[in-house]
């Protein structure tokens, strides 16, 4: 799904630091003093922005507007059903 | 032929849980996946949205609710706000899922948040085409 990995080579400072290319840095929305997540993976160590966005709680309002759109009666559902069949 | 990529937002996944399997769009979604017509996106924020809000408003749908989630792909938030491609007005939390689903060319995103999405229902960003269920499921 998503778009083919891009590498660069790049050698590890005396305390383990590593420079990311400029390209990249802005290509994942990162810029100096940003936070990262550093993800220990099965091929190496990942660094990736650290998105921090606070989780809604929806409202009373909000929870009927969702669940009004979500009503499908029998005789729909049975059509969805049997055109997605097709 | 390629099976669809359908990204739900937090509010279809909390849906399709609150409704309990019964008379449901969100739920439908499930029921097509299974029959394979297509594939079914998350992302761990809105995982963690939907997981939040079931334990506000009903507690004893948060196991249908997991059930639900291991039938999807979770994807990792992406980093990248695509704010070239949204619209200014668009929630921080909102502008996360949709350039999750973006950022991975999921074909489909689904909301049921018409006062958020109205005005981008029917519009393609880059691969990602974003629509109310039932336009979807039509």
């Amino acid at each position: 799904m998503r778009k083919k990995s891009e590498m660069e080579q790049a050698v590890l400072g005396e305390k383990g630091e590593v420079a990311i290319p400029q390209k990249m840095l802005d290509e994942h929305g990162m810029a100096p003093k940003s936070p990262v997540i550093i993800e220990s993976t099965m091929t190496g160590a990942l660094v990736r922005p650290a998105v921090t966005v606070e989780i809604r709680e929806f409202s009373d309002r909000e929870t009927e507007e969702f669940l009004k759109a979500n009503c499908i009666n029998e005789a729909e559902r049975e059509a969805t059903l049997k055109k997605w069949k097709k | 032929m390629e099976k669809m990529t359908v990204f739900l937002h937090s509010d279809v996944l909390f849906s399709a849980a609150y409704s309990n399997c019964g008379l449901s769009r969100a739920y439908l979604l499930f029921e097509l996946q299974r029959e394979g017509c297509l594939d079914l996106y998350v992302s761990s924020f809105v995982c963690r949205e939907a997981r939040h809000n079931i334990a506000l408003q009903c507690p004893q749908k948060s196991g249908l609710l997991e059930s639900l989630i291991s039938e999807t792909t979770e994807l990792n938030d992406s980093p990248v706000f695509r704010g070239h491609l949204l619209p200014n007005r668009l929630p921080d939390a909102d502008r996360l899922v949709l350039s999750t689903a973006i950022a991975n060319r999921i074909k489909f995103f689904l909301t049921f948040s018409e006062e958020v999405f109205s005005q981008l229902f029917g519009k393609r960003l880059e691969a990602t085409f974003i629509l109310r269920p039932a336009c979807f499921l039509n």
